[in-house]
């Protein structure tokens, strides 16, 4: 056995075998085998046995467990629908917590011997430090039975909340590859740097740039051991070689093998001769830099040609169905949200007594970010200027009086999240109905403001009563100045406005309407609606007022509070820009 | 190997640490059978024992065991599989229970078979006495109760050659004499290196006793015989004797006296081992089995 050059000694000692090859009786010519790679391959692998199972006990891997369980279980609770060519990414979040705490607790068990002292007693036994240093890198195994368990439960809760399109399993193989990287970077950590805190530094290293890879855009994110491409989530449709999952995987294959390498280097009296871990080691450093240069090759033009015409008009990518006299347009493979779309539509149309002559279509849009360079890098500026300029014409910023936009990554499916989805969709089809636009655009001052018009609060009733909506939201806190026609009013906001559910707004509702709606839902829904389908065309008018409204319905108008344009008091008075009053 | 054949072989070990000579020019043969080593804190007793059980490099000279040379790699681990070693400082790994610490050190010891792995454990775990505490942590056991395991681990695998440093160290009366009745009963009769300082365990056990002073063998012989160069040095006496080197009060109420010179009419009485080793240890400038000139005894460092 010879000693790796530079390895220090213990204790001041020199150990037998440092010295032996330097005067000629190190080889091993004899009778005598060191332990044969069958015997050496048992041993190690009995190792790790015994160390995986230390490993799955420790506090640090549980607690790594719950936190990445917990994550995930975060991240579904946002309630967005998800997509699985975001979410198969987004399982490797839980993952990294596990490969931290999995990096970690391989470092402490590495250099337990060192630090325990127990060097002397151990190089008293036949089984080299090499082969221990593999017992510790095989126990790696043990951790992933847990790894794969929290993929898979995740997963399936991932699936269970209506997930759209199906599951990467190279990309969620990789979160156990990540566990799996971690642990081997702990091992060579623990071999080389015994002190327990050097494990949990290198734990923190780890996991920092994944913390904050939200903060940059970039091909070199890939070099990083796990990121989450940010604007994954909002495609329509999974995107060719984007991420690059498979290159990603083999990169961090790479790491795995070049800690491997370094973790049995650092190892005094390894078995492995010195060349062999030499070209094993140029191999994964090989194999970690043809992955990062995968990894970084631009998206094809092709492939990002596609994504922008998909967002930039979805009418040539959806798939459409008319239901009810409604047009919805969904993009291919979420055709499963339709049914969620339908309801409150059509529990709002029966409660119209009129319908407009207009067309009403509800339709799914898509958002793209040029900026995001991990997805356009490498591609020339004028090809971007062109790209940009075919997003300027997504239906998502474009005002309408007949369509509604819904984002596609915005609709939830479940939770209380899915029940405020569906009132904003009720409101808009309400509004629709009502001859308010359903879409304002993306600017501010293109939001209407339905000042003291009766069609508002009984859009809010009939929104309210179709999707079962309580309108109790804390008035006082909520409300807020804005100029209509430059004169002041109180504008409320409805619930969900601020979610994004709808891709560009209807009306700025406000408070007056909301007091008036909220009368009415006060009101048994049948007299409601005999006031209204007796003179719908009337209540449809832009003029017909909010107190015409209460004095039909039998309730007294409620005492709308003061408009005041002062923010703050003390403070200098800050005029909102001033929005159109929304007519015919 | 048969009893009278050196199974161990140390033919003039030298070792340094800086300036200091842990051992100089040391020459020794070990055969089958428990094998006492004395010798003052810093004589140098541990650095042989790290020797012997392939941890430490000499400087200079030869050892042999069982007819493999350690300095060859293959050769060092076929001795490594044949031995027990028990250092002088045990560490432990203290959250592991007593049976998982003893099954990861024989799966070291390259017992792979998990079966006969059992087995072993439950095996040294009988001989130490520690078989109730299987489960226990190993961070919950007393002093004297990790010194026992320490000596289980020793023994996992049946080895050739058990080299224990102060196996006796922090063992209550009772498990020092279960200890030696461990030792004298090993099956297949291998070769022991007991360091200690308990000359009576010694006694007790080893038919050969060494004796190390500032690393040079002073004395290699039988209990008897280290007990015999005190003959004629040992008197009793009513009142303590200024001109002995050592004198204590023996049980009777006596004095007791070690010296040079025994006064006119003093009653000389027979020695024991340990007053042959306390003559030995005032007396490192002799050759080891010379008869011992007096000096006044001196502080060592090692």
């Amino acid at each position: 056995m010879s000693q790796p050059a530079g390895q220090p000694e213990l204790h001041g000692r020199s150990r037998w075998g440092a010295t032996a090859s330097r005067n000629g009786r190190g080889a091993s010519g004899g009778q005598y085998r060191a332990s044969a790679p069958s015997l050496r391959l048992r041993v190690a692998l009995e190792l790790g046995r015994t160390e995986g199972k230390l490993l799955l006990r420790s506090a640090l891997v549980l607690v790594g467990l719950l936190a990445g369980g917990a994550l995930a279980l975060h991240y579904m609770s946002e309630g967005a629908v998800s997509f699985w060519w975001a979410a198969s990414w987004q399982v490797g979040y839980g993952q990294m917590f596990v490969s931290a705490a999995v990096m970690a607790t391989a470092q402490l068990a590495a250099g337990r011997a060192q630090r325990a002292g127990m060097e002397d007693l151990y190089e008293g036994f036949p089984v080299s430090a090499s082969t221990r240093t593999a017992g510790h890198l095989f126990s790696l195994v043990g951790v992933l039975p847990a790894s794969l368990v929290l993929i898979g439960a995740t997963s399936a809760l991932t699936e269970w909340h209506g997930a759209i399109g199906s599951p990467d399993p190279v990309a969620l193989a990789s979160g156990a590859l990540l566990v799996v990287t971690g642990g081997t970077i702990g091992v060579a950590l623990g071999a080389r740097f015994p002190h327990p805190l050097v494990g949990v530094l290198g734990a923190l290293v780890w996991i920092v740039p994944f913390s904050q890879s939200n903060r940059f855009s970039g091909p070199g994110t890939w070099l990083w051991p796990w990121v989450m491409p940010y604007q994954l989530g909002r495609f329509p449709a999974p995107v060719a070689g984007y991420p690059p999952t498979a290159a990603h995987a083999l990169y961090l294959a790479g790491a795995a093998g070049l800690a491997v390498v370094v973790a049995l280097a650092w190892r005094k009296g390894t078995a492995l001769r010195g060349g062999l871990l030499l070209g094993m080691g140029a191999l994964a450093v090989a194999v970690a830099c043809i992955a990062g240069v995968a990894a970084y090759r631009p998206v094809p033009s092709a492939d990002i040609n596609r994504l922008v015409t998909d967002v930039a008009g979805p009418a040539s990518a959806q798939h459409c169905v008319t239901d009810k006299g409604v047009r919805y347009c969904v993009y291919p493979g979420l055709g499963a949200v339709l049914s969620s779309m339908e309801g409150p539509v059509a529990a709002v149309l029966s409660r119209a007594p009129v319908r407009p002559a207009r067309p009403l279509t509800v339709e799914q849009t898509a958002n793209l970010s040029l900026d995001d360079a991990s997805l356009t890098h490498g591609h020339p500026a004028a090809q971007l200027a062109a790209w940009a300029t075919e997003l300027e014409d997504a239906p998502a910023a474009q005002a309408s009086s007949s369509a509604v936009y819904l984002p596609d990554s915005a609709w939830p499916t479940n939770g209380q999240a899915s029940a405020t989805a569906r009132f904003d969709l009720a409101l808009a089809t309400a509004e629709w109905a009502l001859g308010l636009p359903t879409s304002t655009g993306s600017s501010t001052a293109s939001q209407c403001v339905p000042v003291n018009q009766a069609r508002e609060p009984i859009a809010l009733w009939l929104a309210a009563d179709a999707t079962h909506t309580q309108l109790g939201n804390d008035l006082a806190a909520d409300m807020f100045p804005v100029r209509a026609a430059n004169s002041p009013v109180m504008a409320w906001p409805y619930p969900g406005e601020y979610a994004g559910y709808l891709g560009s707004p209807g009306p700025q509702t406000t408070v007056a309407g909301y007091l008036v709606a909220k009368e009415m839902t006060a009101l048994p829904a049948q007299r409601v609606s005999q006031v209204l389908d007796g003179a719908w065309a009337r209540w449809a008018n832009w003029h017909t007022t909010d107190s015409q409204l209460a004095a039909a319905l039998g309730v007294v108008m409620p005492a709308v509070p003061s408009p005041t344009l002062r923010a703050r008091v003390g403070q200098a008075v800050v005029l909102p820009q001033s929005q159109p009053v929304c007519t015919p | 190997m048969g009893g009278e054949v050196a199974a161990v072989r140390v033919e003039g070990l030298s070792r340094r640490y800086g300036a200091v000579r842990a051992l100089d020019d040391v020459s020794v043969d070990l055969r089958r059978g428990v094998t006492g080593l004395l010798g003052p804190n810093g004589a140098g007793k541990t650095t042989l024992m790290t020797v012997l059980a392939t941890v430490n490099e000499p400087d200079t000279g030869r050892v042999s065991v069982f007819g493999l040379d350690p300095a060859n790699g293959a050769e060092r681990v076929e001795i490594r599989r044949r031995l027990g070693y028990l250092p002088q400082e045990l560490s432990f790994h203290r959250h592991f229970s007593v049976a998982g610490f003893l099954d990861y050190v024989a799966i070291l010891k390259e017992i792979v078979d998990r079966r006969r792995r059992a087995e072993e454990v439950a095996r040294v775990l009988s001989a130490v006495g520690l078989e109730n505490l299987a489960g226990r942590r190993v961070r919950s056991l007393s002093g004297g109760m990790r010194q026992r395991l320490g000596v289980a681990q020793a023994l996992l695998g049946g080895p050739d050659l058990l080299v224990l440093d102060e196996p006796t160290a922090g063992l209550d009366p009772e498990q020092r004499l279960r200890f030696r009745e461990l030792l004298s009963d090993l099956p297949g009769g291998p070769v022991v290196l007991l360091s200690t300082h308990q000359v009576d365990d010694i006694s007790a056990i080893c038919p050969r006793v060494l004796v190390l002073l500032g690393g040079r063998v002073r004395f290699a012989g039988s209990p008897a015989e280290l007990a015999a160069t005190a003959d004629g040095h040992v008197w009793t006496a009513d009142e303590r004797d200024p001109r002995a080197l050592l004198s204590w009060r023996a049980g009777d109420s006596r004095w007791r006296h070690l010296g040079q010179h025994p006064p006119e009419g003093a009653e000389v009485v027979l020695p024991t081992a340990e007053e042959g080793y306390l003559l030995l240890s005032h007396a490192v400038d002799q050759p080891a089995t010379a008869a011992p000139r007096w000096r006044p005894a001196r502080r060592r460092t090692r």
